[in-house]
């Protein structure tokens, strides 16, 4: 388990650096927005494509982090994956309160985004301690693989995903419902 | 509601940690999150199998704004906050909002236009009398709640316009938004259920004067931990003075 791999957020320190801030320790709360803040702003900014709004929801992540790291339970899962669901949810909290028509007009954003609709797929090849997951996702049809990436980078909602695939919208909530049911089923296998 | 069957339970947890659930049908979720832990369970599993997929996206340094921020509103409350002295600071998460900006500017002009018309109550301590109003519209510019203060009595009546209380484990926090950059000033919870009436003290009664708007926060059961507006702003609206 212990991060000999060097991993910047190995989930030992992570949770161990949650522990602490849980207690109260600015410290140890600062260290963990220096390993984590960077993939988490990524990750905002894949699902919100404007850098403000992603400032501001990574902010608030971490106001949240702050506030509720005494319910992180170790038992129940890594540091990483704790503060990753935080971060994504809140991304999406702020995606909802936004229309969607403010993202007309702001290319400049748009541009610096890793986006393109084959960039999921090669995404999650390049996965490297999350060989499971990423396995499970290569045993799924390349349709129901690429709307669920869609969905987790981007924040796109069932109907966007549709547009995007230029698809029925009914075909591509079938694809998810069965993707997941099949990710669900491999990932299940795998840690058996 | 009825028990979910353990399949419509999976793949309800399912969509709603992937994230295709919005809106209502996530609000509901969240609730029953609240009391089944049976799905609590569910979810949790799935964003443990989801979060390793975090690592392929590409790290982005965020701003040192965004920490210093961060560090703001975490700071454990100052008996006697001197905003000017603080260094180099960002504003706020609120004046972060993109609606802000024009939001101000609307107040600015509404007070402007109604500062004419203001008659000072006579500082009798018996009927509530309104100083100050302000009308608090959600995104869709729909009113919520009537907001009344009596600067002089120092009190505070709230009257939803449109019932429904707070999500579960969760509160809605009303809050005087003052001028010249000042922080947010915490004016207590409300239900939302009903008419309240809310006891200010005297520096709160005497910001009411000078404020620009109101607006209500989301913020965690028992209101915001930091002093300082952390969840979302629901309802806004500028205050203006009475015509008595």
């Amino acid at each position: 388990m212990n991060g000999q791999a060097g991993a910047k957020m190995g989930s030992d320190t992570l949770g161990a650096l949650l522990q602490a801030t849980a207690g109260g320790d600015r410290r140890a709360f600062a260290r963990l927005y220096d390993q984590t803040a960077p993939q988490l702003f990524g990750l905002a900014l894949g699902i919100l494509k404007r850098r403000d709004w992603a400032e501001e929801a990574l902010q608030d992540a971490y106001t949240r982090i702050w506030r509720s790291a005494h319910r992180y339970d170790a038992a129940k899962g890594t540091g990483i994956s704790w503060v990753v669901t935080i971060a994504r949810n809140t991304a999406l909290s702020t995606l909802m309160r936004r229309p969607r028509d403010e993202f007309a007009g702001n290319a400049d954003d748009m541009a610096q985004m890793p986006s393109g609709d084959s960039d999921p797929m090669q995404r999650s090849m390049q996965l490297s301690d999350a060989r499971q997951i990423s396995g499970c996702l290569d045993e799924l049809d390349g349709d129901q693989k690429s709307s669920i990436l869609l969905v987790y980078y981007e924040g796109l909602t069932q109907k966007e995903v549709a547009d995007r695939l230029n698809k029925p919208i009914g075909t591509v909530k079938s694809w998810i419902r069965r993707g997941l049911i099949r990710l669900k089923g491999c990932l299940d296998r795998a840690s058996a | 509601m009825r028990a979910l069957d353990a399949e419509s339970r999976s793949q309800l947890a399912a969509e709603y940690a992937l994230g295709t659930l919005r809106g209502p049908a996530r609000t509901r979720v969240e609730r029953l999150l609240e009391t089944d832990a049976a799905l609590r369970a569910e979810v949790e599993g799935w964003h443990a199998r989801f979060a390793p997929l975090a690592g392929a996206v590409k790290p982005v340094e965020p701003p040192a704004r965004v920490w210093l921020a961060v560090e703001r509103l975490i700071a454990p409350p100052r008996p006697a906050p001197v905003p000017a002295a603080l260094p180099a600071r960002r504003p706020g998460l609120w004046q972060n909002l993109g609606f802000w900006r024009g939001f101000g500017l609307a107040a600015a002009a509404a007070a402007t236009a109604l500062v004419a018309v203001m008659v000072w109550p006579a500082p009798t301590p018996l009927p509530f009398q309104p100083t100050h109003v302000a009308i608090l519209a959600d995104d869709a510019k729909q009113p919520v709640l009537l907001v009344r203060a009596d600067a002089a009595l120092a009190e505070v009546s709230i009257e939803p316009l449109r019932r429904g209380p707070a999500p579960a484990g969760k509160a809605f926090e009303l809050w005087l938004l003052r001028a010249n950059n000042q922080p947010p000033l915490s004016l207590g919870l409300v239900q939302g259920t009903g008419p309240q009436l809310i006891a200010l003290d005297r520096f709160a009664a005497e910001s009411v004067r000078s404020a620009t708007g109101a607006a209500i926060s989301l913020e965690p059961q028992g209101g915001s931990p930091s002093g300082a507006p952390t969840g979302p702003v629901l309802f806004i609206g500028a205050i203006v003075t009475a015509q008595n």
